[in-house]
């Protein structure tokens, strides 16, 4: 036992102590050389230098002794180590394009694996970045015959509060919008969070300044509080401190603000601002917008065992309420469940398949480095050779080899993660964008580190593939047929069929790959650049919206007619205040503006014969539009009439059409007087009432119907789905914007003006994410390309130079140059060229499948430009080898190793 | 003793009959000071030179007399063997 541990501490302390033992041993066999020499010189009278050599001679192989003695140390394969690192960089410093090129194909496969795995992540496990987040649960209601979940009542919420015992701070939060009215007279809609003061306990975040809500603040009687959160802090108090004990007005409800949240806490998603949860005051009709219950897990109990406690508590309640809740399972679940995180199983699988893509992707990118380094590996057969013979073990040189590629693929991870959190921040960025609404504070550009991990295993995964299989190969049962055939020289590489097809389909793929960005660039553009067919500069637009006041008990419709009367109002008092200004030319709404997405319906015309053509039923588009609509956008009816007052009320509908309507969907005929209908309603599967086209104007923008084929309603400002105002302005818009909401203010302090902006802008943000989608194939079709063309080129180089010794042996035979030069070239040429054909071939295709288009003129130069290059790095490939080879002496090209 | 001297007394002991090679030594020393049956210790010779040297531990004394015994063993078994045959 001792025995053991002597030797393992005499290891430990030979392992640590490497470089002394080395001097020492260096120090040793020197000396005992030298001692030798001096014996052999008074024994046998030799010279010094005679002497020595006899005395190397009779003590054996140094290097190997030393190798012996450096192994004995123990953990030598960790000395080993270090040197195969030295080694590893500086053979990647001697090939720096290899490096630079396979680097950076590496980190762009290992960027998209790692942003498929976390955004796998974000999605399905998010972890919540506050003090034990994962304890933190939500409650909430399950239908066990509708298979989803349902919402949940305030009576749900008291029943939970009161009986559960092993969720703690059980609290509720509901979501509405209300105008916040500063001192400074600034008015502005924010997101209201009405949430139990337990909520804050349940977060465990204090307060920056002041205090959070507390208990108290529920009271009915209680004094009115808000707490401000640090965004809404700096935008709009401009960071005071002397915040506290400002009254500020929400909608038309005085508050006072009593604390200031610290950076980051959006509790419970995206939250800013936070007033006491209370059954009636300030609140917003129950029933109307959702509640979102949660709490957190008493100390050491577990979700299970919660789950099983609401369970008891849930069959109580449906024995005790059947009526409305006899199908309701009450569960626990994740936090982050009740705001979007997706349970779908479907989601799930469509995860893992997209991981699995890219790893698969990820897999192709290093088979292609593998390529190249293998190219590379394979001219280091000598090198191989000679060190195996000299008594390093098969596995250590492929140690060596996976350790330069571990190198690699360690640089390439470093760069691989920054990369993948760039774009990660950039997706969020415009899916915040795109959808208007920030996005859960769970959800950053942080990576999990699961994630880091998960990078890790991609690199070993890398360099496997790209150092150990090729050096499997090389170091292989050839071993000694590598010394030989290197002796010879070269050409021992015959790369037949399998490699055209290869360099074929990889030329074909590069070409594809541009052409694909193209194609998706151009469609957004096109997109982008639709005509609205009037001066959309000129206007300023935005979307109203005004609270809904709630009336507790009262009967639906009747609150429903209430509010559309009092939003009829607004707006009738709001286009007489605002068409009184100076600036200001006219004023109109509509559901939806002219360059947005409109709803599309398939319509079918009145005294048609019975559809059998797909012909009788086109796409239209749609939207409700004021009366004065046309007018204001300088947009005449061309046939027939406008909307009148008369219309709106009356019992048949009226449409007027768009120019393209006229031409697409009734065939070029007179419009007016003509009925259509929507072929089917929603999903119902029933045909829309007849309508009656009284006009027609020109195309105003409809995106989305056939050729943009629409039709518009005439409707008063209540009936409209989102009520978008569009005001002529003389001059800029934007500056009349500030203007209009002091407008607003004026009119009705709970009229929430959103979404400010010119009207030529308003289209933009929904190309946000295709041009994200562009701009990231752009990126990717260029490393693709890179990369190809590296390995085209490195292949090609290869091939040639092996053949280096065929070149001077022709040119010693007496062979013309130009000749040998078009042999050496035919068969690389003939590989590219017939990739080139294939590719041009598939990319002409889908111009004409996908963009039903014929390039103009400028494409198909761009094309055949793009296949010149190929052809030229191919040809410069196989040109600068051959080249090198024609000016060597025939006879060192016979001498060469190949 | 340093590794040369060892080399010498042993080929000297022998009269020539075991003349091994030299660097094989260092090894061979190697493992036994990893066994735990030799330490060494850096120190300087006659000339003023650095250099190691080995020598037995109490547990590599123990051993050399069971490996002794056991080589007695061997030859005296030998012996017998071949006496009668």
């Amino acid at each position: 036992m001792t025995k053991w541990f002597d030797a393992a501490c005499a290891r430990l302390r030979l392992l640590f102590a490497r470089r002394t033992a080395e001097s020492r041993m260096n120090q040793e066999f020197r000396l005992h050389i030298e001692l030798e020499a001096e014996a052999l010189m008074r024994a046998k009278g030799l010279s010094p230098v005679e002497a020595r050599r006899q005395a190397i001679v009779a003590f054996g192989g140094v290097e190997k002794h030393k190798e012996a003695l450096r192994d004995g140390r123990g953990l030598a394969w960790l000395g080993g180590f270090s040197l195969d690192l030295k080694l590893a960089f500086r053979m990647l410093v001697r090939y720096p394009w290899l490096t630079v090129v396979g680097g950076v194909a590496m980190a762009f496969g290992i960027a998209a694996g790692v942003s498929g795995f976390e955004i796998g992540t974000k999605l399905v496990t998010p972890s919540l970045p506050l003090d034990e987040g994962s304890r933190i649960v939500g409650l909430r209601n399950w239908h066990a015959s509708q298979n989803r979940p349902v919402s949940t009542t305030s009576s749900d919420f008291a029943t939970w509060h009161e009986q559960i015992t092993l969720v703690q701070d059980v609290s509720a939060v509901t979501t509405f919008r209300r105008n916040l009215i500063t001192d400074d007279g600034r008015s502005e809609p924010v997101t209201v969070a009405a949430m139990s003061a337990s909520a804050f306990r349940v977060a465990r975040v204090a307060p920056l300044l002041g205090r959070t809500l507390v208990e108290a603040d529920e009271d009915p009687g209680a004094p009115p509080v808000v707490v401000v959160g640090h965004d809404l802090w700096i935008r709009r108090f401009g960071r005071d401190p002397g915040v506290l004990g400002q009254s500020v007005r929400l909608g038309r409800e005085p508050a006072a603000v009593v604390g200031v949240m610290p950076e980051g806490f959006a509790f419970p998603a995206a939250h800013g601002l936070w007033v006491p949860l209370r059954g009636d005051a300030v609140g917003p009709v129950s029933g109307d917008s959702a509640l979102f219950v949660f709490g957190r897990l008493a100390r050491n109990a577990s979700m299970a065992q919660a789950q099983a406690e609401l369970n008891a508590i849930g069959v109580r309640t449906a024995s005790s309420s059947p009526e409305t809740h006899e199908h309701l399972r009450p569960q626990v679940v994740p936090f982050t469940w009740l705001f979007g995180s997706s349970e779908s199983r479907d989601l799930r699988i469509g995860l893992a398949l997209g991981n699995a893509f890219l790893v698969m992707l990820l897999t192709l990118v290093c088979a292609n480095v593998a390529l190249l380094m293998f190219a590379r590996g394979a001219t280091r057969e000598g090198e191989i050779a000679v060190r195996s013979a000299l008594g390093a073990g098969r596995g250590r040189i492929v140690a060596q080899l996976f350790v330069e590629a571990l190198v690699l693929a360690g640089l390439a991870v470093a760069a691989g993660l920054a990369a993948a959190r760039l774009g990660l921040r950039s997706l969020l960025m415009t899916i915040e964008a795109d959808s208007g609404r920030p996005l859960p504070f769970w959800i950053s550009d942080n990576l999990a580190p699961t994630t880091a991990i998960y990078a890790g295993v991609l690199a070993i995964v890398s360099a496997v593939i790209i150092g150990v299989l090729p050096a499997l190969s090389v170091t292989g049962s050839g071993r000694l047929s590598g010394l030989r055939r290197s002796a010879r020289g070269g050409g021992g590489y015959r790369f037949g069929g399998v490699w055209t097809a290869v360099i074929a389909a990889q030329v074909a793929v590069t070409l594809m790959f541009p052409a694909t960005a193209f194609f998706f660039h151009r469609w957004v553009v096109a997109g982008q650049t639709r005509d609205v067919g009037f001066p959309a500069g000129g206007y300023l637009s935005a979307r109203l919206e005004l609270d809904r006041e709630m009336a507790p008990g009262a009967p639906r419709d009747a609150v429903e007619r209430a509010f559309g009367a009092r939003l009829r109002g607004v707006y009738t008092e709001l286009e007489r205040r605002v068409t009184a200004e100076p600036e200001v030319t006219s004023l109109t709404f509509a559901d939806r503006l002219p360059g947005t997405a409109h709803p599309l319906s398939r319509i079918e015309v009145d005294g048609e014969p019975v559809p059998g053509t797909a012909a009788h039923r086109q796409r239209a588009s749609s939207a409700s539009v004021a009366l004065n609509f046309f007018d204001v956008l300088g947009a005449p009816v061309l046939a027939g009439r406008n909307f009148t007052n008369a219309d709106i009320e009356s019992p048949v509908a009226v449409v007027i059409v768009n120019q393209s309507f006229v031409n697409h969907v009734l065939g070029g005929r007179h419009p007016v007087g003509l009925r259509v209908r929507v072929t089917s309603v929603g999903d119902s599967g029933t045909p829309g009432p007849w309508l009656e086209i009284v006009g027609m104007v020109r195309d105003l923008g409809m995106v989305g119907g056939d050729e943009g084929a629409g039709l518009y309603h005439p409707i008063s400002p209540e009936r409209a789905a989102s009520l978008h105002v569009a005001i002529r302005v003389r001059g800029k818009p934007e500056s009349f914007a500030p203007r209009l909401r002091t407008v607003a203010r004026e009119v009705e302090p709970t009229l929430q003006i959103h979404e400010l902006m010119p009207l030529d802008a308003v289209g933009a943000d929904q190309w946000l994410s295709s041009q994200f989608m562009s701009r990231s194939l752009t990126v990717l079709s260029a490393i693709a390309l890179l990369l190809s063309l590296t390995a085209i080129y490195s292949v090609m180089a290869f091939t040639v130079s092996m053949r280096t010794r065929e070149i001077g042996i022709r040119v010693a035979l007496g062979a013309d140059r130009r000749r040998v030069i078009a042999a050496i070239l035919r068969r690389p040429l003939a590989q590219v060229g017939l990739g080139v054909v294939v590719g041009g071939i598939l990319v002409a295709a889908s111009f004409v499948v996908l963009l039903e288009a014929t390039p103009t003129a400028t494409e198909a130069a761009l094309i055949a430009a793009y296949s010149l290059l190929m052809m030229g790095v191919c040809l410069l490939a196989c040109i600068v080898p051959t080249r090198r080879a024609l000016r060597i002496e025939p006879a060192s090209a016979l001498a060469a190793d190949g | 003793m340093h590794g040369w001297g060892i080399g010498q007394r042993v080929q000297q002991l022998s009269d020539g009959e075991f003349a091994m090679n030299q660097g094989s030594l260092y090894p061979a020393l190697q493992r036994l000071e990893k066994d735990g049956l030799i330490a060494s210790e850096w120190g300087v010779t006659d000339n003023n030179r650095q250099a190691r040297y080995y020598r037995l531990t109490a547990a590599g004394r123990r051993a050399l007399d069971r490996e002794v015994e056991s080589w007695k063993k061997f030859v005296a078994a030998l012996e017998t063997v071949l006496r009668t045959t």
